[in-house]
């Protein structure tokens, strides 16, 4: 047996060898991808200034909005006050009714048709709505992400606690663990992945959801000043907040990711 | 805890000759399971899975149910456990009535059930965390059983990180650590590979008679029963039921010398073979049209 642990060993560091050297090479290839495409836009968008602008003017338009107007930031925070709120409280609210609907099959049944009718309405269409409940400020921001965020959340959660093997809970059960020890112990880390992807969905979801409020509401924020750049067919200028969004975004689904990687250890070793 | 595991719980090795009954090499007679007519139909279906089914295991007793696959052994075993309940019959542990999981009866899985998310050692003190035993002592219990089980050093490792031989292992060591009187396994070895087998039988019982427990087993390897067991009941289908129960008369430990190489062996497993071979002609329709 030992003999046989040594050599599934050895076959692991083999493993581990080949994919850090296709993790580099990986890389490499990024890289050069995202070189060639900089270099191409270069060219091509010097000849449509407007239509496609350029890096280099947008880099500029960068200094200036982020540094010299100072708008971009002043903006940006407001976006993410309104963003981060709301996603923290759709986060909350979404995985427990996610839980509480995949335990209690009568509360799903009774609260079923409402998450499912709302996830399945485009939740801009309530924007107009929304305007006159709660109006065009940090309210907006903040309901727009949770009704962005909260059903999708709801939905995964709920799915990937029936998902849990009958297996596991039989082990619960056979160790007489009582309703809310089989949620600790075996519900909530057998579904785990799904509650990631629950996470990750609702951020992308309260993004676009944001965004489109500031844009259609006439807010103030990011996207406002997107509205605004494009306008006045200020191209430069406008990529830059798109940009900001997409780096933005990035970097929530690997701060999601980093997280789930530290809370689930056994998974991918 | 002392070091050695449970010593109360060691059972003797006194032989004692039943006069209506056959006669046993190592437990007592004093009967700690007891099946009463036990019934169990799925009314959807209309169907019995199992029809009067009775049969007593004794206290450090080991005992194998036998059977062709769908006689409803597993569901035998899983009602007995408390995962199921039966449509009619009786179960007692001790004398008490036992109807539903408990403490004093725990399991073994066929495909081991582990949770992923825990190491071996964070596995095996489960039953014992949500019995709310310290986490000092539950560790160094766990530890205990996991070197019982021969895992000393993988405490830190994952399920995943394990072959299906250490994995079981780990499942015997995690059922053993609550230390029930009754431990059921339900075709523990199946998933393995023949040598790991024949490895963790002989495993299981030095571990067995360590531990004191008395087991319910469940296998379609008539090797397997015959090597384990003190007392294999047959069963055949359609309904569950049992039709025979046979005395294992080998002597133990049966690990100190070639017992599969034994007369008796080959006797035992003649005979369990013939009677299976009935059962599974009456229930294979290609054989005879119902």
């Amino acid at each position: 047996m030992t003999q046989d642990l040594a050599q599934s060993e050895i076959a692991l560091d083999h493993t581990r060898a080949n994919e850090k050297r296709s993790d580099r090479r990986a890389l490499l290839l990024r890289i050069l991808s995202i070189v060639v495409v900089l270099i191409l836009w270069e060219i091509i968008g010097r000849q449509n200034e407007v239509f496609l602008s350029y890096p280099l003017a947008v880099l500029q338009a960068a200094w200036e909005v982020l540094v010299v107007d100072n708008e971009l930031l002043v903006a940006f925070g407001e976006t993410l006050h309104g963003y981060a709120l709301g996603y923290v409280a759709a986060m909350i609210l979404g995985t427990m009714l996610g839980y509480l609907m995949g335990y209690f099959k009568g509360l799903d049944v009774a609260l079923g048709p409402y998450v499912n009718a709302l996830y399945a309405t485009p939740r801009i269409a309530l924007i107009p709505l929304l305007v006159l409940w709660v109006g065009i400020g940090f309210g907006m921001r903040f309901t727009i992400v949770i009704l962005s965020a909260v059903f999708p959340i709801i939905i995964t959660v709920r799915d990937g606690a029936r998902s849990v093997a009958d297996e596991f809970l039989d082990v619960a059960r056979i160790f007489v663990a009582g309703g809310w020890r089989t949620w600790r112990t075996t519900i909530l880390p057998g579904s785990l992945p799904y509650v990631f992807s629950a996470l990750r969905i609702g951020a992308q979801r309260s993004l676009i959801g944001i965004l489109v409020a500031e844009i259609l509401a006439a807010l103030s924020g990011t996207g406002r000043i997107i509205q605004d750049y494009g306008q006045f067919f200020q191209t430069d200028r406008l990529l830059v907040p798109i940009f900001a969004i997409g780096f933005f975004s990035i970097f929530m689904t690997g701060a999601l990711n980093f997280i789930q990687r530290r809370v689930t250890p056994w998974e991918r070793r | 805890m002392s070091s050695d595991v449970n010593p109360s719980r060691l059972k003797n090795t006194t032989m004692t000759a039943g006069s209506d009954e056959i006669v046993r090499s190592g437990p007592s007679k004093e009967p700690l399971l007891v099946v009463e007519g036990l019934a169990k139909r799925f009314p959807r279906l209309d169907y019995r899975v199992l029809s009067d089914v009775s049969f007593k295991v004794p206290a450090g007793g080991f005992t194998t149910v036998i059977g062709p696959s769908g006689c409803g052994k597993t569901t035998l075993l899983r009602i007995v456990g408390g995962l199921e309940s039966p449509t009619a019959g009786r179960i007692t542990i001790g004398g008490e009535p036992s109807v539903g999981p408990a403490r004093n009866k725990t399991m073994v899985f066929q495909h081991f059930n582990l949770y992923p998310w825990r190491t071996a050692i964070d596995n095996i003190a489960y039953g014992l965390e949500l019995q709310g035993v310290s986490k000092e002592e539950r560790r160094s219990r766990a530890r205990e059983y996991l070197s019982l089980v021969g895992l000393d050093g993988f405490e830190n490792h994952y399920p995943g990180e394990l072959s299906g031989g250490m994995q079981q292992r780990v499942g015997i060591a995690r059922a053993l650590a609550v230390e029930p009187e009754l431990l059921l396994m339900d075709e523990p070895f199946g998933a393995l590979d023949a040598l790991t087998r024949e490895h963790l039988q002989t495993e299981l019982q030095k571990i067995c008679a360590q531990a004191g427990v008395a087991v319910l087993f469940v296998t379609h390897s008539i090797d397997e029963a015959i090597y384990l067991s003190d007392d294999v009941l047959v069963m055949g289908t359609k309904p569950g039921r049992i039709v025979r129960e046979l005395a294992i008369d080998l002597p133990r430990p049966r690990w100190t010398y070639d017992a599969r190489a034994e007369p008796t062996f080959a006797e035992t497993r003649a005979e369990l073979w013939s009677e299976l071979e009935q059962e599974l002609s009456d229930a294979d329709p290609t054989r005879s049209a119902e």
